[in-house]
């Protein structure tokens, strides 16, 4: 037991954390410039995003290495240490690494509005912009809905885990965020932005493995922070990079363990973006 | 939450349907949504040269004018025109090269001694010929000033500087106007 629990320990344990967090990944970044697009334009934008929360990472190593260790020298984990690392990896599949893409596509409303629908690893989400200007600079307020579907669009994750299995992943993001930018000539635009989200999920997770059945989990997170953006290229086509920190604020109840799902939160963000 | 995410769940294609059909209805039904507006010119003339505006497109960060140059007199004249500029009421001017991107990349390279910039139009007595001119730029939407004025202000007709009157485009009456929108 001990044997194939670590030949598939740290495997599974990545790619739940890849699964998992795809959706996130998504939600946390802006990735576009603070101007709200005219009434009639049109911006499409390929986005890279990848989530590194600093204290899950490194409580979630110590903590596995710790169980690991434990788990080495006996023939099965004990009931306790299955409850353990089971809520372990359920924390970590909310709160973890990720990476996730996603398609943007925005379009200028008119009288300095803005919308945008937003695709990606099992998330569908939806933007409004308004915006102010002031001189050169141009300030923009917004709030996005988001819905994870729970959906990997790289579907061999989906089952990676034998262990402890996210049987169904249902999470919304609500947020709220600001802009302030300015763009220089025709090649560059740079923004600042601050970001508030609250983050709903449902999950339904087992460890029929580990002797622990399915459990429904729901409860909500936390999010809080600001980014800072650049984008250079020429009149219509742009290279996008941006770095989002924010701070996560929650907790979870799982196989009767209480996880606090809290920390810092660096999600880097890039890509490509068209603007016609 | 949980009803929320249900909801959202059997509702989510209608929500994208609708959106999309919201969307298309926004695109071709609002005029703050137009993205090009046909914007007409008097003619303007010396006396060696009328410039019909045919066609001026405007966009939000462009400009496209088909002009056509017609010559009035008993000689032939040759014209040469390398830069227009677009003055907006407010008084601020973009330049650009007649012709658009393609001629200031072909004048960029005649200045480093690669090929030629493009040579005089000679326009025969009675004749007319057609003359393009593109300006772009990236800070102001063009379409909500009610009118613009294009100049060609390096303008040469037989090689001597000629003034001309300029251009003054004027929005069409339904075009919604006001850089807040």
């Amino acid at each position: 037991m001990a044997q194939h629990f670590s030949s598939r320990f740290w495997p599974g344990l990545l790619a739940l954390c890849a699964w998992a967090c795809a959706g996130c990944a998504v939600n946390f970044s802006e990735a576009r410039p603070a101007r709200i697009l005219r009434g009639g334009e049109v911006q499409l934008a390929q986005i890279n995003n990848v989530v590194v929360p600093t204290s899950a990472i490194g409580d979630s190593i110590s903590s596995t290495k710790s169980l690991y260790t434990s788990l080495k020298a006996q023939e099965k984990p004990s009931n306790d240490q299955a409850r353990d690392y089971a809520s372990r990896a359920t924390a970590i599949a909310l709160a973890g690494p990720g990476y996730a893409t996603h398609f943007d596509i925005g379009v200028g409303l008119g009288y300095r509005w803005d919308t945008s629908l937003r695709v990606g690893n099992g998330i569908y989400a939806a933007s409004l912009r308004k915006g102010y200007d002031f001189g050169p600079w141009a300030a923009a307020l917004g709030l996005r809905a988001g819905y994870n579907s729970g959906q990997s669009v790289i579907s061999y994750l989906d089952d990676a885990n034998g262990y402890v299995d996210l049987v169904s992943t249902k999470r919304f993001d609500g947020q709220l965020f600001a802009q302030l930018g300015r763009e220089f000539g025709e090649w560059g635009r740079l923004w600042f932005g601050a970001k508030g989200m609250y983050s709903g999920y449902t999950l339904e997770v087992g460890a029929p493995d580990l002797g622990l059945q399915i459990e429904k989990v729901s409860d909500h997170i936390w999010f809080w922070g600001g980014n800072i953006g650049v984008a250079v290229g020429f009149r219509h086509v742009f290279a996008v990079g941006e770095l989002t920190v924010l701070r996560a604020s929650g907790s979870l109840r799982a196989f009767g363990r209480d996880r606090d799902l809290g920390g810092v939160t660096i999600a880097p963000s890039w890509g490509i973006m068209g603007q016609f | 939450m949980a009803p929320i995410f249900y909801i959202l769940k059997s509702k989510r294609i209608a929500a994208v349907a609708l959106g999309t059909v919201l969307a298309a209805t926004a695109l071709t039904g609002c005029a703050a949504m137009r993205r090009t507006w046909q914007f007409q010119a008097e003619a303007t003339s010396s006396p060696a040269l009328q410039v019909k505006v045919e066609s001026a497109a405007v966009s939000q960060r462009r400009l496209a004018m088909q002009l056509r140059l017609h010559n009035p007199g008993a000689q032939p004249i040759t014209i040469q025109a390398e830069n227009a500029t677009l003055t907006l009421p407010d008084g601020q001017e973009f330049t650009s090269s007649v012709g658009g991107l393609q001629s200031e990349f072909a004048k960029g390279l005649a200045n480093i001694g690669i090929g030629k910039a493009a040579p005089p139009v000679t326009i025969a007595p009675g004749e007319s010929v057609p003359l393009e001119i593109s300006i772009s730029q990236g800070r102001r939407d063009l379409r909500r000033f009610a009118t613009l004025q294009v100049r060609l202000p390096d303008l040469r007709i037989d090689g001597q500087p000629a003034t001309l009157a300029p251009l003054v485009l004027r929005a069409p009456a339904d075009a919604p106007l006001g850089e807040d929108i």
